[in-house]
């Protein structure tokens, strides 16, 4: 079981008065070789939880266990190094993290300061996994565009070869090209290189299209999980955890009440519209 | 009215390239304006302009019949609130109360009044709850909402939002749509979002399209965002309908070209 929380709460300046519980009886299982999405309202514990994961954060009560490493409020694993190379954490606009005077030295920080041999080889390597062209590589990573900035942020964490790679809104204000992209890669991530992905995010097209599993949070507690097909089978469920299901699958529901008939199962625009055609009058 | 008049305004950070390359356009009181482009290609400068951030290379702003120009920069800015994408680069106050305050300090809004607007618009971004919360200790999303609530709180007649609900989540992005929406609707508050979500855009009165700091195209929604090609290649992708309306036409469906879901739903109840 490489990812498991129990029983895990988090409270934030205990005994002040800005004393604030963001997770609470956390009970979670993450599988490995899968992309999860972890979805909820903004302030549901999402980063929170993520945080927890490399011992970045950890649990004022319950442990999380990652890999065999088990944390607990008392105590960080021993080899924190490397459970901080087996997870690799990219956070909300991780691109304000470049401090390096080159791409290169940036990517390379990384896999130097976990003494991870032929550094650069491996920045280069993580470089190309994310598509940044060579050509760029003795650039200052601040005269990039926002989203080749973000691609050399994530390629700092892909050059220490983690299992996990967890992403905490890694689409958030980029254009629609630009994350298309982005998906795709981390899909790529998860089925060339068997990368675990983590994804917090709140774009319901993206957990429809690319994840397997689905974690919903609210208040800094676990509502539901399941595989995805599962979660948008029925969008009763996501209208009563108050999330507004992806477009295809409101689209559906519409035309079920204006009276087609669409089975369960169909989520995807072709499926959908060969249904429809077969429905409409010629 | 004409509130914004922008004229063949050119920027430049310093290099060969212009930022802004020679870009003209009006905008109505009391519109909703969208601006869509591919990152990089000028939207956030052209915020920066309008507000005084950044110096022209070239050309000329007016906002509300004032030329933008060092002495006039506190009117501008009395006039134009602008809410940044990343809410930690304009946080100030050390509690979200303090932090909405300090706009409203800045604007000379007298004390009595302040905790009225405080509650008022705190509640609006459901944040209420949160102002004696350090903004440091927000998520990101909440960081947001309490950013919005800020510009709201001094009232100005235009406001930008620079990608400014990119961390909500839907719902919450919807409840901040809406309430914008409302507030243009009862205050002719004139709004110019810059966006990715083309849904927003759909519902607009007017969008503008750029790449490469130019204008490429400019119009109301249901004319421009049905133009495929325009849209991918800079970039930018069209509305979901449109997508449905596409595949329809591939199943030999005669369909028009619709812009929104609305639209889309009742068209094809009356194909059944």
């Amino acid at each position: 079981m490489p990812i498991l929380f129990k029983e895990v709460s988090h409270i934030y300046s205990e005994g002040t008065p800005f004393r604030y519980s963001a997770l609470t009886g956390i009970n979670l299982n993450i599988k490995e070789g899968k992309i999860t999405a972890i979805i909820g309202a903004t302030g549901s514990g999402k980063s929170t939880l993520v945080q927890h994961l490399n011992a970045l954060l950890l649990p004022t009560s319950g442990s999380v266990t990652v890999f065999d490493r088990v944390i607990t409020s008392d105590e960080k694993p021993k080899n924190l190094k490397s459970l901080r190379k087996d997870i690799g954490l990219v956070f909300q606009f991780p691109e304000y993290q470049l401090f390096e005077e080159t791409v290169l030295k940036d990517v390379e920080f990384g896999p130097k300061n976990f003494n991870i041999e032929n550094s650069e080889e491996k920045a280069k390597q993580a470089l190309k996994m994310v598509d940044i062209d060579a050509s760029l590589f003795e650039r200052s990573p601040l005269e990039l565009s926002g989203g080749q900035k973000r691609r050399v942020a994530i390629a700092g964490i892909l050059a220490m070869d983690p299992k996990v790679i967890v992403l905490d809104e890694p689409t958030a204000g980029l254009d629609p090209s630009g994350s298309k992209s982005m998906m795709k890669l981390f899909l790529d991530l998860n089925k060339k290189y068997n990368k675990t992905i983590i994804i917090v995010t709140h774009d319901m097209e993206q957990v429809l299209n690319y994840c397997d599993e689905v974690v919903v949070m609210s208040e800094g507690k676990i509502k539901y999980e399941s595989e995805v097909k599962t979660f948008f089978k029925d969008s009763s469920l996501c209208k009563s955890l108050g999330i507004l299901p992806p477009n295809v699958i409101r689209l559906k529901d519409e035309l079920i009440e204006k009276g087609y008939k669409i089975d369960d199962d169909v989520m995807d625009i072709k499926s959908l519209v060969k249904i429809i055609s077969r429905q409409v009058k010629k | 009215m004409n509130v914004v008049e922008v004229e063949n305004l050119s920027f430049s950070y310093g290099d060969d390239i212009n930022a802004i390359d020679d870009i003209s356009f009006k905008i109505e009181m009391g519109a909703y304006t969208t601006i869509i482009g591919h990152n990089g290609s000028g939207k956030s400068t052209v915020a920066k302009l309008l507000i005084g951030l950044l110096e022209p290379l070239k050309g000329n702003i007016r906002i509300e019949g004032v030329p933008l120009s060092l002495e006039n920069l506190d009117f501008i800015r009395s006039k134009v609130g602008i809410v940044f994408q990343n809410p930690d680069n304009q946080f100030i106050g050390s509690t979200v109360r303090d932090d909405i305050a300090f706009g409203l300090e800045n604007h000379l809004v007298p004390q009595k009044d302040m905790d009225d607007i405080i509650n008022k618009f705190s509640e609006k971004v459901k944040m209420k709850d949160f102002l004696n919360s350090e903004p440091s200790r927000l998520s990101g999303g909440q960081k947001q909402r309490v950013a919005i609530a800020g510009i709201l709180a001094i009232a100005p007649d235009i406001i930008i939002f620079d990608e400014a609900t990119s961390m909500l989540d839907p719902q919450g992005k919807d409840d901040i749509k809406s309430m914008i929406m409302e507030l243009h609707n009862e205050s002719k508050i004139t709004i110019i979002s810059i966006t990715h979500d083309i849904e927003e855009v759909v519902k607009s009165d007017k969008v503008i399209v750029m790449n490469n700091g130019k204008i490429v195209s400019e119009g109301t929604p249901d004319k421009v965002m049905v133009d495929k090609k325009l849209l991918i290649d800079v970039g930018l992708d069209i509305p979901f309908s449109m997508k449905i309306v596409e595949e329809l036409r591939k199943n030999k469906i005669k369909i028009n070209d619709e812009v929104t879901m609305e639209g889309l739903v009742n068209k094809l109840a009356n194909l059944i």
